[in-house]
């Protein structure tokens, strides 16, 4: 990538107050590169529809979230306002703690365990085997298919009694040593987040996969020649070329996912049917939809829906900056 | 002579009067019936079209009932909702100042005629508002091999439900339940115990909780003597038949029940409920039908939806509704219809059921109730699983629901 | 590697074969992993459900529309983003970002309402025009247009060529491969689209196919033989797009180099 203002040259050094006064001055902003804003001028042109259309969509309902959650905020007027009650009332609610704490759950083991097993089968992908496009849609089938239906197929596979993994799971039995006792997937408080979990790997490995299969393809051939030149195993090419390359997509698929885990909720929804066992299931999205009275027949509070949304935004923010900060100064380009 | 011309005039003025109120009108009619059930539903509507050209209903599924619900929220925010819809009770509780009430403009007969235990949960303000549509209560099922007679009390359930629970295989886990509760999607169970020791949620003004005296402990207490008998599950009971003898389950999930006992190899019984130490009553669950008042609405939409409302009402068509549906007739007369003692004849599963609703009870209309009833089911869940003492879990819900009252 | 396909594929293959059971065949333990007489006609069973043939048209209308609307916006934005200069683009970019951290579920309600007042609602509007512009896509394209070396803008513009038609003549057909991997993104996210299309129709001749999934599953039970059929139904069109499209699907997402 170049850096375009190292080129910039340095000017004569002025007066701190001249160069303060000068930089306030608008004539002066158009002056000092009027190329600038007539280019600025197509751009926004260019830019229009999708601005019009995050405006209206995005933006607007967004920013209507945080006013909204300075307000006592029902079905129907009267709707005062109440300053910052709708937060101080999600930070004393024990749910939201939980929720909270099922969230973090899911995400710290969803995400690097999605990310490790994609690695893994970008790197066999990449061997180019045979039945390559096979293999490539059979991965990418279950990030195509809708959600709704695949976790239909997974409630119906976790059922304890008539369901396949417990079947599965019962045939180890009739090896010597093992004992496993049927598992109520849905209907065990401890098993939920690990269901839930499984099922999310499960719809997004391929996705992941297909992406760093595609940063691996890019990968240029004369890096592996030259750690041929230098005797490296496979393995130690692996390790020290090909996972160092690829630190570019592996940065955007650990933000996607990171970002993606967080708004967990249509596969709580499908699997459980509400939130699970002893709540166990209910993550921060799902709060926030019974706060707005769109599941689990609950009275609407949109105030406090709102207040949650906002809360949500912020963890969501803090975390990917600093992800990005951190992982930012690890990535190598070409 | 002149008899007969003021009789004609007269005739020929109240034709022009029919005449000019019978202006075509269009009413949307929001449901949640799926598939199954649309036909039928659909049926009922022609018929009503037919008998009055002028008006057309558009029938719309809504998708499932929380998706419904969502849909009504919306539609409050936007200003843009149907002329009638089904609903229930505690979706219209907090925004009761947009309905329309359908009771001033029914016959005092048409109202007496309504089930006793469902005119509470559809009066506001002693106005009858909305009116019941499709209903359900809670029976219940048993495996009747195993079972040739139903337990009638509270202590042959137990005694039965303690006796059929074994671990047939010896491996230190039970195989078969005596019963099973879904405390988290049902929390509906633990108020058909509660009505049964004479208790209640609140008292008559909502001014107090009511829940935690004699009879809610009553209640909570039986439940906590079920414990090791019960198969808990936040799962449809019957994608789990084979595991239970007995259970307590809303009469619309017969036909799902009925599949499940067939699967899991025995015959499916039903029956009232036991007897509590009170009443042997049980909850009614299932939706109203709701006219909105909102500025979208033209008189005559409003009208035609009463009459709609009114229609669906009739012996007949509740009957037709409840043949087809598997849910109960919502009037007394219609229980005496040939066609229905006919049907009940041929499915005598359904007398146990028909029985039930006579005495049955229904939800209260507080605006909160959508979160109290969180607040049972999350509590009523943690009794059952054992992550709290019954008498423990009950004194919470009292503290979180006096914390609802206000409203 | 063998092992991985199975896995991946056995959800897929317990929906195949569940959709081929008799009610009392999905229940069955041990599991019939081939049912003895397949019910093919579960299928039409199925089918004639709900109204299918229209939630197909009404998939396939709206996900081509979203297609092509959001690859024009998407392609103006992104070049826009890539290749000039302006004002606040380190900001906007910043801020465009962002919006893929907002929770989707957040701005459904607030939507209604605002397609209420556009009069969007139940029409195909409400269902196209809020989804014609990704993000994702703006980003996607972004990384891709940056790759194609300025000299060539240079060179046009001294030959007096416009930007527009600059944009359309070299750098789009230089980037089909990219702006292939956004449109069949674009595709696949519509067809499956679900909440939305759930609150913002109201009659069936509007609604599509994940939504009629929703017609196998009541809040007593569920018929799960007769649901997988359904599914089946659903996923067989896109998993045909994708598999003729993979080629130059996987090449679009290489050569954009997602960096």
């Amino acid at each position: 990538m170049v850096d375009r203002s190292g080129q910039k040259k340095p000017g004569p050094v002025l007066p701190f107050w001249q160069r303060v006064a000068g930089a306030l001055n608008p004539v002066n902003w158009y002056r000092k590169d009027p190329a600038l804003w007539r280019e600025s001028g197509t751009a926004y042109l260019y830019l229009l529809p999708a601005l019009i259309i995050l405006g209206i969509f995005v933006f607007y309902p967004f920013f209507s979230a945080f006013y909204i959650s300075l307000f006592k905020w029902g079905i129907l007027p009267p709707r005062p306002y109440i300053g910052f009650a709708n937060y101080s009332y999600i930070f004393n609610d024990k749910y939201f703690w939980r929720a909270l704490w099922h969230t973090f759950y899911y995400v710290i083991i969803t995400v690097p365990v999605t990310l490790f097993l994609a690695i893994l089968v970008a790197t066999l992908l990449n061997k180019g085997l045979r039945f390559l496009s096979f293999a490539r849609t059979s991965f990418f089938l279950s990030y195509i298919s809708p959600i709704v239906a695949i976790a239909m197929v997974w409630r119906w596979m976790y059922n304890a009694d008539y369901g396949l993994i417990n079947y599965l799971l019962s045939l180890l039995n009739k090896l010597p040593f093992v004992h496993i006792d049927p598992i109520a997937w849905l209907n065990d408080p401890r098993y939920s987040i690990p269901a839930l979990i499984i099922l999310s790997v499960w719809h997004y490995v391929g996705y992941h996969a297909i992406i760093l299969l595609a940063g691996m393809q890019n990968i240029e051939q004369q890096y592996y020649d030259a750690a041929k030149v230098d005797g490296a195993s496979g393995f130690q090419t692996w390790l020290h070329v090909t996972v160092p390359l690829l630190t570019p997509q592996l940065f955007f698929v650990l933000i996607m996912s990171l970002i993606g885990s967080f708004k967990v909720f249509t596969e709580v929804i499908t699997l459980f049917n509400g939130p699970g066992p002893l709540r166990s299931a209910e993550t921060i999205v799902y709060y926030i939809l019974r706060m707005s009275g769109r599941i689990d027949s609950a009275t609407m509070h949109l105030g406090r829906a709102a207040a949650g949304s906002v809360i949500l935004f912020g963890i969501i923010f803090v975390l990917t900056i600093f992800q990005m900060t951190v992982t930012q100064r690890r990535v190598h380009y070409q | 002579m002149l008899r007969k011309l003021i009789v004609g005039l007269l005739g020929l003025l109240l034709g022009t009067v029919a005449l000019a109120a019978n202006e075509p009108v269009t009413i949307d009619f929001w449901h949640a019936m799926s598939s199954g059930h649309q036909p039928n539903l659909q049926k009922l509507v022609d018929d009503f079209m037919a008998e009055y050209p002028y008006i057309m209903v558009n029938l719309t599924y809504q998708g499932s009932y929380s998706a419904l619900q969502g849909k009504i929220n919306a539609a409050v925010a936007a200003g843009n909702l149907p002329t009638i819809a089904q609903v229930y009770e505690n979706w219209v509780t907090p925004i009761q100042s947009l309905l329309y009430p359908i009771g001033p403009h029914m016959t005092a007969e048409e109202i007496a005629d309504i089930i006793d235990g469902l005119v509470p949960s559809n009066t506001y303000n002693g106005v009858l508002t909305t009116v019941p549509f499709n209903k359900s209560i809670m029976v219940l099922y048993y495996n009747a091999d195993l079972i040739p007679n139903p337990p009638t009390t509270w202590g042959e359930f137990y005694d039965l439900a303690k006796a059929l629970t074994v671990d047939l295989d010896g491996d230190g886990r039970i195989d078969r339940y005596g019963t099973a509760l879904r405390p988290a999607a049902n929390p509906e169970q633990f108020l058909v115990f509660l009505n049964q020791a004479g208790g209640s949620i609140l008292n008559d003004d909502w001014t107090a909780v009511t829940l935690c005296e004699e009879p809610g402990i009553t209640a909570v207490e039986f439940c906590g003597r079920l414990i090791p008998y019960t198969f808990v599950t936040s799962e449809y009971i019957s994608d789990h038949m084979g595991k239970v003898a007995m259970f307590i389950d809303t009469s619309a999930g017969y036909n799902y029940n009925k599949t499940g006992a067939t699967n899991a190899g025995y015959t499916l019984g039903v029956a009232m409920l036991p007897a509590g130490p009170v009443n042997r009553s049980s909850m009614i669950q299932g939706t109203n039908l709701a006219v909105f008042n909102t500025p979208n609405q033209t008189q005559a939409q409003k009208d035609a939806a009463v009459l709609l409302a009114r229609f669906l009402l009739r012996p007949e068509n509740t009957a037709y509704w409840a043949m087809k549906s598997g849910y109960q007739p919502v009037t007394k007369s219609a229980y005496q219809l040939p066609a229905w003692k006919e049907f009940v004849a041929a499915n005598p599963y359904q007398q146990a059921m028909s029985d039930q609703m006579l005495v049955g009870f229904s939800q209260i209309l507080h605006p909160n109730y959508g979160d109290m009833r969180t607040v049972l089911s999350t509590k009523f869940d943690e009794i059952m699983r054992g992550a709290v003492s019954p008498l423990d879990g009950l004194r919470a819900m009292c503290e979180e629901i006096e914390a609802l009252l206000e409203y | 590697m063998a092992v991985g396909c199975a896995i991946m594929l056995l959800p897929f293959f317990w929906m195949v074969t569940t959709s081929l059971k008799t009610e009392a065949g999905a229940m069955r333990m041990p599991p019939q992993w081939i049912p003895p007489e397949p019910q093919w006609e579960n299928y039409v069973v199925a089918w004639n459900m709900a109204p299918f043939g229209r939630y197909f048209f009404n998939s396939f209308f709206i996900a081509i529309m979203c297609t092509i609307g959001e690859v024009i916006t998407t392609i103006l934005a992104a070049y826009a983003f890539a290749k000039m200069r302006f004002i606040g683009k380190e900001v906007l970019f910043a801020i465009f970002l962002g919006t893929l951290m907002i929770p989707g579920e957040m701005l459904l309600v607030p939507n209604y309402v605002t397609l209420t007042r556009l009069g969007w609602l139940d029409r195909y509007e409400g269902l196209i025009i809020p989804w014609i512009v990704s993000v994702f896509g703006i980003f996607l394209l972004r990384q891709f247009f940056r790759s194609i070396p300025d000299e060539l803008w240079d060179a046009a513009r001294i030959d007096g060529c416009s930007r527009l038609r600059y944009l359309w003549r070299v750098i789009v057909p230089l980037s089909k491969p990219a702006i292939l991997t956004v449109a069949l993104f674009k595709f696949l996210g519509s067809w499956n689209s679900f909440q939305w299309v759930l609150l913002m129709t109201n009659t069936e001749s509007m609604r599509t196919v994940p939504v009629g999934l929703m017609t196998f599953s009541s809040d007593i039970g569920t018929a799960y033989h007769l649901l997988m059929a359904a599914s089946v139904m659903a996923i067989v069109p896109i998993l045909i797009l994708f598999f003729f499209t993979q080629k130059q699907f996987i090449q679009g997402v290489a050569r954009t180099g997602i960096k």
